[in-house]
């Protein structure tokens, strides 16, 4: 299960500040993975009245298509509270020290822990550059990955935490933030949110 | 001009064809060949590279989850499909109803198909860490777990198919280790009357490097796509062809600035740069990257090289046509041509080359 959590009121909120200074939005990259047709509609009703969108991706705009002007509202989507990108837990192991971690090994257990298997990897949008340094938050505690990040799935050094197959781990949302994937994987905000796969489900709320 | 859509990407078939038969030739010997189709086929398209697949010769096909699976059987006849990437939300009814084989780690798993299927027997691979430590039980779990599964085997409900694991291709030496721990590990689980007919656990690189790891199945992802496994090795070098290649056209040129924009950015796929690295091929033509922009790249148009609007680009491909390859914008990109392909937005178009 991987799923993008977007946050309807939060997000019409932000879009309704951000459309008081300039009336054009950059919905390119299909609203920057969030979706073009349900984003323009909340950027409609937030007070915007013309969207920038890529060739391929305008169908189901309901905002009337512009050029790119330096005064359209860009990096909309760089807000902690817009979205959550999450996985679930598929399997936790109890290890011992010295205990390495995912292709060539380039993590080693220091102590006695527990390993949590997430089951999202770089080609559902978790960017491979961000290990090592990448973190993800399960039940409020932030955890580090372990080893490398592969297509379908990463590790988490849960340390003592007492977690169950089936918990949510947060990639990106409240915590840790876009902004911080951003500067672990070297990639910009935009990026990783138009990366964003289509089997990560898009559930509004 | 009608420049729409201003990207789409190429798939070479025949060579995805001609990979398959090398794999199972030089890969696979007296194995079986099962092609890794997780992932939209690594970017490439699914139902039309399973297909393909099985049509040259690969036996089976690892879809990594259960909907892939789903989706995928009314294209691929009763050929055998491999889901290990299980989750306690998935519908387990829906593996058995589309005949789909399931790659058990833990305990939960087998206590879920209990509660799930309806008839059986559901086929099974049981799996071992060898070292990973991704999913796969722990050699202290492993003979619970093949006890626990030899139990539903005695009452109808799963039939053990396969002992598998992956290797972490960190060194020849961790890998002959891994493989050791893998024979321990069938071996008590023959113990306990556990008899399957599958053990597998090499991917491309061990079964290049490691022959006595192929066993009766070598399950192939990145290789067969003709990009490398390997930071040492070329695809080409090994035998593989490239098969995607994204092509854009030219959007926009600026003679006085000397750069040009092809139609194709990150929000189609493209993994980001750093400013000023890599490079295109225009009909043969090295064209330099200056920057990855959302929907557009910016060229820097060398000294003398003529480009007009509605020229094509490719943005990598078969290195004997001049283009960089996806290796090369791995390189550049500071990751391995798994991630370039297989991150190609859905949206792009795939255009099915047949002959």
């Amino acid at each position: 299960m991987r799923r993008a959590r977007i946050h309807t009121q939060a997000l019409t909120e932000h879009l309704a500040s951000l459309c008081a200074e300039n009336p054009t939005i950059d919905l390119r990259a299909n609203a920057y993975g969030v979706g073009i047709e349900k984003c323009s509609q909340i950027a409609r009703d937030a007070g915007f009245i013309a969207a920038v969108v890529s060739k391929d991706s305008s169908e189901g705009c309901v905002l009337s298509v512009t050029e790119l002007s330096p005064t359209t509202v860009t990096q909309w989507w760089d807000n902690t509270a817009l979205l959550s990108f999450e996985a679930d837990i598929i399997s936790l192991k109890r290890v011992g020290a010295n205990t390495s971690v995912s292709y060539g090994y380039e993590y080693t257990t220091t102590a006695e822990t527990t390993l949590a298997l997430v089951g999202a990897g770089f080609s559902d949008g978790v960017p491979r550059t961000a290990s090592p340094g990448a973190q993800m938050s399960v039940t409020g505690e932030v955890f580090p990955i372990a080893g490398r990040i592969a297509m379908d799935q990463c590790v988490l050094d849960v340390g003592d935490a007492a977690l169950s197959v089936g918990d949510i781990a947060t990639i990106w949302g409240a915590n840790p933030s876009l902004v911080e994937w951003a500067a672990w994987s070297s990639r910009p905000t935009g990026a990783l949110m138009s990366h964003l796969a289509p089997r990560v489900e898009r559930q509004w709320s | 001009m009608e420049l729409t859509p201003p990207c789409w990407v190429d798939i070479a078939l025949p060579s995805f064809a001609r990979n398959i038969a090398h794999a199972c030739a030089t890969l696979a010997q007296d194995a079986r060949l099962m092609v890794a189709v997780k992932s939209d086929a690594y970017g490439h398209g699914e139902r039309e590279i399973a297909a393909t697949a099985l049509k040259s010769g690969a036996h089976s096909l690892a879809v990594l989850d259960i909907d892939t699976g789903v989706r995928l059987r009314p294209h691929v006849g009763e050929a055998m499909m491999l889901a290990w990437l299980l989750s306690p939300q998935d519908d387990f009814a829906a593996a058995e109803k589309s005949r789909i084989d399931l790659g058990i780690s833990g305990m939960w798993q087998l206590e879920k198909i209990e509660r799930d299927v309806a008839s059986g027997p559901l086929a099974i691979h049981l799996k071992i860490d060898t070292g990973l430590h991704r999913n796969g039980a722990l050699p202290a779990d492993w003979l619970a777990l093949c006890e626990a599964a030899k139990n539903l085997e005695g009452k109808g409900v799963v039939h053990i198919r396969g002992i598998w694991s992956h290797l972490s291709d960190t060194s020849l030496e961790e890998n002959v280790e891994s493989l050791r721990r893998f024979h321990a590990a069938v071996a008590e689980a023959r113990s306990v009357g556990v008899n399957p007919e599958l053990l597998h656990i090499a991917a491309s690189a061990a079964a290049t490097d490691l022959p006595e790891s192929r066993l009766d199945l070598v399950r192939v992802g990145i290789s067969v796509y003709g990009v490398s496994p390997f930071d040492d090795r070329s695809a080409q070098s090994m035998g593989f062809h490239p098969v995607m290649s994204p092509k854009a056209f030219i959007t926009q040129v600026d003679s006085e600035a000397q750069t040009a924009r092809c139609g194709m950015g990150y929000g189609e796929g493209l993994l980001t740069l750093p400013q000023d690295t890599g490079w295109v091929s225009l009909h043969g033509t090295a064209v330099p990257l200056h920057h990855v922009d959302v929907d557009h790249c910016v060229l820097r148009i060398p000294e003398g090289t003529v480009v007009a609007v509605g020229d094509v680009v490719t943005l990598w491909g078969d290195p004997d046509n001049g283009s960089p390859s996806a290796e090369d914008w791995a390189l550049w990109a500071g990751t391995i041509g798994d991630e370039v392909v297989s991150s190609l937005s859905a949206r792009v178009e795939r255009r099915v080359i047949r002959d």
